[in-house]
Parts: structure tokens; sequence; C-alpha cells
């Protein structure tokens, strides 16, 4: 449940995280460069590179090196994994079972 | 020579039965005249109608407003999706310029193995590639989707100006396709109407007229042609003497 | 309509001047045929165009209303062909010549004429479907080409027994005078529909037609007065046929 926890706490550190993570989930197909996605959420390649690059870290971005270019997608397994672990920990939290 | 049918009745009338399989085909128009909804409507109808699985690539439409869009036509994109007869792929055009960028598109054609692709737009290209290297990185573009057999419809948005040219696109790209649909506005009685005309189709007869178009709350329905009109490639044509002498005398009936 | 009634006012003032005794004249046969064979084929070249036209956008369109019209036009070109080789002077050339022939051949094509013509406003609208339509144009077409075979074969072989309609020296007959006023009342009814339809919709089109009915009743009136096949008043009659012919192919030019 910690786990749970620190993953959720990282996911949602800030308004940018949110976005992306808003961004990729409604539009799972797709895989651009940080500038590209960045594009996509009215702002610039270096207002979101940490938080891209943390949500990597966090596994449920992916990405793959295109020639010179770095591309950012969803990792729809992992992906799958984060969500089950929050959904359980969420299930967690009911009254019924207490905290 | 099999032929890949959209769909849309009339238009398949019109190309003689439909694309040739694997060829591409460039819909281009300006903004409004409907090209994405044809793009869609012709992966919809191979999907629904022809079991032909789709692979939508967009540039700048994000998929969420493209199945929001297909909603309005009763079109369930995220079902097809769910159900992997489609795949939305989203990307810059820098992406797929790279060598390798073709490969992650490689990657989405051998998992959903689709017989039918659409890219929206073509000329999104532009904006990333200096215009004398174009023609080449999108004939190389091009040629790589010919290698995965798939047929393939490339929109191109193309400016319109008061006199409607048959060129497609200000840029050749043209030559590199395989057949060429050309979507216009038209004034007609003050109000504007869309036409279309096929002005290319390799290795194929298909009708040459102008013919009207609307995008109705099932899709795109093609018309007649435009026979009672003369001079609709100025954009401001006028009905036919007998259109508008049978108009003159009609009315007089209703009077 | 500063067209129509100036269209109507000079018309009246030219009958009220020639319909004078002192003005009287009967024209050379040199003269007079050139005059009518040329004011014939105007008015028939101009007749077929209208009934191309017509029958064209009743291919398209389906309106009996326009081929009711188009139909009118063409059995007056057609009828209006045969009655200018029948005119007396002209050579034997598939009908006989001569001023009991070209009248009968005339009336054919007035009468025919005037009642499609007529029966284009007043019958109801009714559109024929696409698959219908070719099959009436054809039977269309047919009739009259049956029309103009009746009307050769009624002159060349049966005019001996039909009444006069002129007699030499003494002029028109009653029954002449009494169809051409049929005619005339005819197309005043079709002109004074034409009137109500050009107030209503202010189509140019619709005003030269109503112009054209106009001055063709103009011309009945010369049809009506004539006692030589070469006088003053059949060559006003023909004058005024002419100018609704010019005013029926003006309707086709404004028409856009």
């Amino acid at each position: 449940m910690n786990d749970a926890r620190k993953i959720l706490d990282r996911m949602l550190s800030s308004g940018i995280k949110a976005d992306l993570l808003v961004l990729f989930h409604k539009n799972p197909g797709l895989v651009d460069v940080a500038d590209g996605v960045a594009r996509r959420i009215g702002r610039t390649a270096d207002t979101i590179e940490a938080d891209l690059k943390d949500l990597v870290d966090l596994g449920i971005l992916r990405m793959e090196q295109v020639g010179k270019l770095e591309v950012f997608l969803l990792d729809h397994a992992k992906d799958r994994e984060v969500q089950s672990v929050i959904a359980d920990h969420i299930k967690s939290l009911s009254p019924s079972k207490g905290v | 020579m099999t032929r890949v049918n959209t769909g849309i009745v009339e238009l398949d009338k019109i190309l003689n039965g439909g694309f040739m399989r694997g060829d591409t085909a460039m819909i281009a128009g300006g903004a409004g005249t409907g090209k994405t909804t044809f793009a869609l409507q012709y992966l919809v109808n191979g999907i629904a109608e022809f079991g032909e699985r789709g692979l939508y690539v967009t540039f700048e439409q994000l998929p969420d407003q493209i199945y929001r869009d297909a909603e309005s036509f009763g079109w369930d994109l995220r079902k097809m999706e769910n159900e992997n007869k489609l795949m939305v792929m989203c990307t810059s055009p820098d992406v797929l310029l790279e060598p390798a960028g073709k490969d992650i598109l490689g990657r989405f054609i051998d998992q959903i193995r689709p017989s039918r692709v659409v890219m929206d737009s073509l000329s999104h290209i532009a904006m990333f590639v200096p215009e004398r290297e174009l023609r080449r990185e999108a004939y190389r573009l091009l040629m790589y989707l010919k290698t995965k057999r798939v047929t393939t419809i490339a929109t191109y948005e193309s400016s319109q100006t008061g006199a409607m040219s048959l060129s497609a696109t200000e840029t050749g790209l043209s030559f590199l396709v395989d057949c060429v649909i050309l979507l216009r506005f038209v004034e007609i009685e003050s109000s504007l109407r869309k036409a279309l005309v096929i002005t290319k189709m390799r290795g194929s007869g298909h009708d040459k007229r102008l013919r009207e178009f609307e995008i109705t709350s099932q899709g795109i329905k093609v018309a007649e042609p435009f026979t009672q009109y003369e001079g609709i490639l100025t954009g401001a044509p006028r009905r036919s003497m007998a259109e508008a002498f049978t108009d003159a005398f009609k009315k007089q009936r209703r009077s | 309509m500063a067209y129509l009634l100036s269209a109507l006012l000079v018309s009246a003032s030219v009958y009220l001047i020639f319909v004078q005794e002192s003005l009287y004249v009967v024209f050379d046969s040199s003269v007079y045929l050139p005059f009518h064979a040329a004011v014939e084929i105007f008015t028939i070249l101009v007749a077929v165009a209208v009934a191309y036209v017509s029958l064209k956008g009743y291919r398209r369109d389906g309106s009996r209303t326009i081929l009711l019209l188009g139909s009118a036009f063409l059995v007056q070109a057609a009828l209006d062909t045969i009655h200018n080789m029948a005119y007396p002077g002209m050579p034997l050339l598939l009908v006989r010549s001569g001023t009991n022939e070209a009248i009968y051949l005339w009336l054919f094509a007035r009468i025919s004429g005037s009642f499609l013509l007529l029966a284009s406003p007043v019958l109801p609208e009714k559109e024929m479907s696409p698959e219908a339509r070719d099959k009436v144009l054809l039977y269309t077409l047919a009739a009259v080409a049956l029309l103009s075979v009746g009307s050769v074969y009624t002159v060349n072989q049966l005019l001996d027994k039909l009444p006069l309609m002129f007699i030499p020296g003494k002029g028109l007959t009653m029954l002449k005078v009494g169809l051409e006023f049929l005619v005339t009342i005819v197309l005043g009814i079709t002109g004074l529909l034409y009137l109500k339809s050009y107030l209503s919709s202010g189509n140019r089109t619709i005003l030269m037609f109503t112009i054209g009915v106009s001055l063709f009743i103009f011309a009945e009136v010369g049809f009506m007065l004539y006692r030589h096949a070469y006088d003053i008043h059949n060559t006003l009659g023909h004058i005024f046929k002419l100018a609704a012919f010019i005013a029926f192919l003006l309707g086709l030019i404004l028409v856009r």
C-alpha cells in the first residue's frame, strides 16, 4: 500500500504530470517527441521534460530512441499494472475495511 | 487487379469500383471540406463492411478529438480499437521522417495488420522539411507504406483561392500518389456547397465529372454530377441555360 | 413592364397607320418571297432553340410545364418549315405550294402551337420519373413527326376536299379569320398568364415571353386582314412574328 501511495504521490506531484497522464490515457496511440507532446498540452518541451522523465521512471511512459530523437509513448502493460495497484489501494481505503 | 471499396456507394462508382489495392490516394482540399471525414469513413467502412482493419496516423488532431468527431456519425472508434480492428496513432512528422521512426510505424502496422491506412495529413510534413526535400521525404514515407501492402489515403490541406485550380498541392506531391480526389467549396446561389472531382487515377478509368457531396449524420454522401451548373471550377458557378430556363417557367407554375 | 407597354403601344400605332387604304400595297414576289423565307427561317431557328433548351431542361427536370412549352415551339418549327415550302411562288418541294396550302399549314402550326403553349402554364405541374422521361421525349418527337407528315399529306392529297381559307380576288374566308381569332384568344390567355407570373416573379425571361406572345397577337391581326399573300397586312403580320421571336430569343439569352 505504501508503494501505491508513493506511486500516486509521484504521479500527481504536478499539474503538468496530470496533463500528461490525461493526454496519454485519452490518446493511447500517441507516440511523439517531447516538443510534440508539449505542444499538445499547450507547453514547451523544456517545461515538461522533467515530468516526462519522471513518468518514464515510473514506467507509465516509455522512451525510445528513434535516430537522433527520443520519443515517448504509453507503456500499456506497465500502465495497466500501475492502475491495478492504485485500484487495489483505493479499495483498501474503503470505510468497511477501516484505515 | 482487386479493388478496395470505400463503402461510399457513389464514390466507388466514380472510382470504377474503388481504389486499386496497394495504391495511395490523396484527398486534397481546404479546411472544412471533409477530408478527415472521408478518410475516417474509408477506415470505418473497411472494418464494418469488408472486415479490413485500419490504421489512422494523425499528426495534428489528437486521437481523442477524432474519437469524438467520429461519434457524431455513430462510429465508435474506441470500441474498434478495443476489438483490435483499428489503431489511431498520433505523432509528429519528424518522428516518421527519421529512418528509425518508420520502424515505429512498422511496429504499429505489425501489431494491427491493417489493410487500410490513413495519413492525416501530408501537408504537415512540409512544416518539418525544407521545401527542396519535401517531395523526396514524402516519397520515402509513401513508398514505405507501399512496402507494407496497405491501401493508403493521405489527406492534404490545400489552399482554395477564388478560382478553383485543379492542382491539388502547391508542392507537386500529387505526382507521388496514384489517385487524387479534390474537394472544393463552391458558391451556388449564395450558399457554400461542396464539390469533388477525381483528377487522377493511375491504371484505371474514372468518372471525370464534378459532383456535389455533403456530410450527413451518416457520413459522406456523394450526389449526382453538377450538370445543371457551369463554371464550377471558377468557384462561382452559374446554372446552365436549360436549368435556368426550366426554373423560370416552373416558378411560374408555383406563382 | 415599360418594355411591354412600349411594345404594345408601338405595335398598335403601326397598325393604326398601315391599316389605312391609302397605304395598301402588294409587293412583287421577287421582293416578298425572300423576305418571307428569311423571316420564317429565322423564327424556325429560334423555335428550335427554345424547343431544344426546353426539352433538355425537361430531360433533367421532368417538368410537364417545360415539356409542353418545348413541344409548342417544336411543332411550330416543324410545321412552319413546311408552311415556308408551301408558300405561293415557292417551287415544289415536298409539298404543293399555293395560298390555301400555305394557310392550312400555317393554321396547323398556330393552332397546335398556341394550344400547347396555353396548356403549359394551365395544366397542373407533374414531374416525370427519370426512367419515363426519355420515353416521353421520344413520343413527343414521334407525335411532331406524325403531325408534320399528316399535314403534308393533308395538303397534298386532301386539300380539294377541305373548305377554302382564301379566295383569290376576295381575300380570306370567315373560317380562316375565325380560326385566327381563336388562336388570338388562346394566345391572349397565355399572355395574361405570363404577365401574371412576371408581376409576381420579376423574371426577365417571363417578361420577354409575355412581350413575344403579345407581339404574336399583333401578328395574328395582320393575318386576319390580308387580301393577298404578298400584301402589306401579311407583311406586317410577318414583321410582328419576327419581332415576337426576337423577344423569345432574348428571353433565352437573358435567362441567366
